[in-house]
């Protein structure tokens, strides 16, 4: 006596994992890229090298900067020192004026106090203007006063003194400080000179301090280079005269200058900068543009630079030139960095940003490849975990009945949706004797692959233990017996085993800890609840399971059998989908086939969702009783059901 | 998430973590869970592992597991509290539930695990039996 055979099993079965399980296939390893570890490394380099040559423009500015603030200062000095020496001969010209007449220890007396805080300045001079005609009487004038400086004199062409020749005026020294040393200049007729000469008249046109130079001192003092200046000075009714210059002046103030003293007095009170200075008359021809040179090592000037002095800024050394108008000339300071000027003040800075970024950048790129590398692995491994995954789903899927048994008059259907691509969730249909189908649905603890594990497990010792019980209960003690030992502490199975005779219409089940079963009848009105009846499986292995006494299924009556997944499953807002929407589902929808009714009840889960996954598995069971007469007929003529579910099965 | 004590006489608090505070209470070992939401196996799993640590500290027999500020619980979680239970047991200890939120003793009532681990309205109302 049968009432199922193969084609007797339906289509009423469905597992739905999260990937269609036809479009799995084995995750492919991608071929990784270099180009973004090449890009990132050559960004890097290029980075650097642009830091690199930033902080070189900026440390060499900053040396340039350096520079040209020592060159001014020592510009600045240097003009300073001429400017003071200047000064003397205005106290000169000053003297003269508020005098009438300035005898020659008056003149010594007051040169004297000058010349003491004014070394540069060799020598103070009175230089009367002589007409040609009074040059007799003049030089009498000076040998009464006892001066041996008669006649004016002046030079020969061999350099040797001689008297002056007959001419219109005659300008000669008579009052020198300090005479020791300067004796030969007294009577030198200093318009006997083109270049003295030349200075003589600019300075009586321009009334101003007029000087003239570079100059062999007649004096013939330590250094050749000197300087001679001339200041104009006038009778007390030219000083009146609204335009003296236009009047001839009585005579001039004279001083006689070390252009080395002047430079070397300006700069002694400067630090000492590791540059040459050069201080140059910028009226003079190339050759003689160098009135003085201040090397900082004398050993090495940076004369290098003197054959292109018209075009100093060609020269490749760091230098600095700086003009100035005084005295009736133009001015010039030179000044050239040595190469320890930029050696001191070199912070290799520039250097050190260069390294660290390429070091960087190498240490980035090596990270990278590590860490691409480390990638490959993962990869690899998630491959393999994904691989096995989904070998697992494959497993477990084909241990799903793959198909609902088709028996006359009973309309048997389920699914289950995984919440992860193996579920805890399990349903299963398996002949219990010839007379009685067997229904089981039951969920592990937690989800996922340890669960799906476990529900492996309690399907193969279900469908062993049912040889060895009569009763529904007995067989899960069996089951619960068998799983209880090495199972893990915290876990267990919540499963509902339910039998039905298709002949009698009689329902018996025995609920371990799983989620109240409900029977509806033809109203939808709640029948019966299929209510826990003992503690989950795998918790305790000598607890009793008892099984129910025998329900009485009628036309038109429904068994809705779920797990927690169904009932839990939450709204954006935390709302559970609870008991009382899915009996609203299965009632507006009982008249429909057992499978449409599931359809129903999961899309009004996944719509009370809103579209978020649930986080648990949804495993459903509808069975509903319809026509008990053809039940009745198909029994007389099936084979056995042991045989139906051999051919059926996995 | 985690919440903070609502009663606990704060003198008496003997143990502390994020997932649990312990005191005594007429001589049973009051263990208030902190935690308000047991669904991620992330945050089951460190309540686990702290308690079990913690029991294994300490010789009590008898336990409460003071449950007022959970909210939800998955089935990863019941089964810890099963496996709580069973350690417990080998120390010869019983453990009994108070402060649970109707729904949550709604699946201990589906499961029968009441029938394991006795749940009591609050510390007050806790009965002690052998068993």
């Amino acid at each position: 006596m049968s009432w199922l055979n193969q084609e007797h099993w339906g289509s009423n079965v469905a597992f739905v994992s999260p990937v269609d399980r036809d479009r799995v296939t084995r995750p492919q390893l991608q071929r990784r890229s270099w180009l973004p570890i090449l890009a990132v490394a050559l960004v890097g380099m290029s980075l650097s090298l642009t830091a690199f040559f930033v902080a070189a423009r900026w440390e060499r500015e900053r040396i340039e900067a350096a520079f040209t603030l020592a060159s001014r200062n020592e510009t600045a000095a240097i003009r300073r020192q001429m400017t003071s020496e200047i000064e003397v001969i205005r106290a000169m010209e000053a003297f003269y004026s508020a005098s009438e007449l300035v005898e020659r220890h008056e003149f010594r007396l007051f040169a004297a106090a000058l010349l003491s805080d004014h070394p540069a300045i060799r020598a103070l001079e009175w230089v009367p203007q002589v007409p040609g005609d009074q040059r007799e009487a003049f030089e009498q004038a000076l040998l009464a006063e006892g001066v041996n400086s008669v006649p004016f004199k002046e030079l020969s062409p061999s350099g040797a003194a001689r008297p002056v020749s007959p001419r219109d005026a005659f300008f000669p020294v008579v009052y020198v400080e300090p005479l020791t040393g300067n004796e030969q200049a007294l009577g030198f007729d200093l318009g006997s000179e083109p270049l003295r000469k030349q200075a003589l008249d600019a300075a009586a046109q321009s009334g101003q301090i007029i000087a003239a130079g570079p100059i062999r001192l007649i004096q013939e003092m330590e250094s050749a280079n000197g300087l001679l200046m001339f200041q104009a000075i006038y009778g007390p009714a030219e000083q009146e005269s609204p335009a003296p210059v236009a009047i001839s002046p009585m005579g001039f103030i004279v001083a006689v200058v070390s252009v080395d003293k002047i430079v070397e007095q300006a700069l002694g009170s400067l630090q000492r900068e590791p540059m040459d200075v050069y201080l140059l008359d910028m009226t003079a021809p190339l050759e003689k543009k160098i009135l003085h040179t201040h090397a900082f090592d004398p050993s090495h000037p940076s004369m290098v630079w003197l054959e292109k002095a018209e075009d100093a800024d060609e020269l490749r050394q760091l230098h600095h030139l700086e003009e100035f108008t005084l005295a009736g000339k133009s001015w010039g300071v030179m000044t050239v960095a040595t190469p320890s000027f930029s050696r001191i003040r070199q912070n290799w800075h520039h250097w050190g940003v260069g390294y660290t970024g390429i070091a960087l950048t190498l240490l980035l790129t090596a990270y990278l490849i590590s860490i691409a590398g480390r990638a490959d692995v993962a990869e690899l491994a998630l491959a393999a975990h994904q691989d096995e995954l989904h070998l697992a789903r494959r497993v477990q899927v084909g241990l799903l009945p793959e198909s609902a048994p088709k028996i006359h008059g009973i309309d048997i259907a389920g699914a289950s949706y995984p919440a992860t691509q193996v579920s805890g969730d399990h349903f299963d249909f398996i002949n219990v004797d010839n007379e009685r189908l067997g229904i089981v649905i039951g969920d592990a603890s937690g989800h996922g692959l340890g669960a799906a594990m476990l529900m492996v497990e309690i399907r193969a010792c279900l469908r062993t233990a049912v040889g060895h019980g009569e009763k529904v209960g007995d067989i899960l003690s069996v089951a619960n017996r068998v799983l209880s030992e090495g199972m893990l502490e915290d876990r267990f199975i919540t499963l509902l085993l339910a039998t039905i005779d298709p002949v009698r219409r009689a329902l018996v089940y025995a609920n371990a800890g799983h989620p109240t079963g409900i029977v509806l009848d033809s109203h939808g009105r709640m029948k019966q609840s299929l209510t826990s009846t003992s503690i989950p499986i795998g918790i305790d292995d000598s607890e009793p399971f008892p099984s129910s006494e025998a329900i009485q299924l009628e036309d038109g009556d429904l068994v809705l059998l779920l797990t927690d997944g169904v009932l839990e499953a939450m709204s954006r807002t935390g709302e559970m989908f609870g008991e009382q929407r899915t009996l609203e589902v299965v009632r507006d929808h009982r008249h429909e086939p057992a499978a449409r009714i599931i359809d129903h009840l999961h899309a009004a889960i996944l719509h009370h969702c809103s579209g978020k996954p649930p986080h648990d598995d949804i495993t459903v069971v509808i069975i509903k009783i319809e026509d008990p007469s053809a039940a009745t007929a198909h029994v007389d003529q099936a084979a056995s059901i042991e045989e139906s579910y051999a051919m059926a099965g996995p | 998430m985690f919440l903070h004590a609502r009663t606990t006489p704060a003198a008496n608090v003997i143990e502390i973590s994020p997932e649990f505070q312990a005191y005594r209470h007429r001589g049973a070992m009051c263990v208030e869970v902190l935690i308000s939401n047991l669904m991620a196996p992330a945050a089951t799993k460190r309540f686990a592992e702290s308690i079990s640590q913690f029991i294994e500290r300490v010789d009590d027999r008898r336990f409460v597991l003071d449950m007022f500020h959970v909210e939800w619980m998955c089935s990863l979680m019941l089964g810890e509290l099963i496996s709580l239970r069973k350690k417990l047991l080998r120390k010869e200890a019983v453990m009994v539930l108070i402060g649970l939120r109707p729904e949550l003793r709604q699946i201990l009532t589906v499961t029968r695990l009441d029938e394991k681990m006795p749940i009591f309205a609050d510390l007050e109302s806790v009965v002690w039996t052998k068993t």
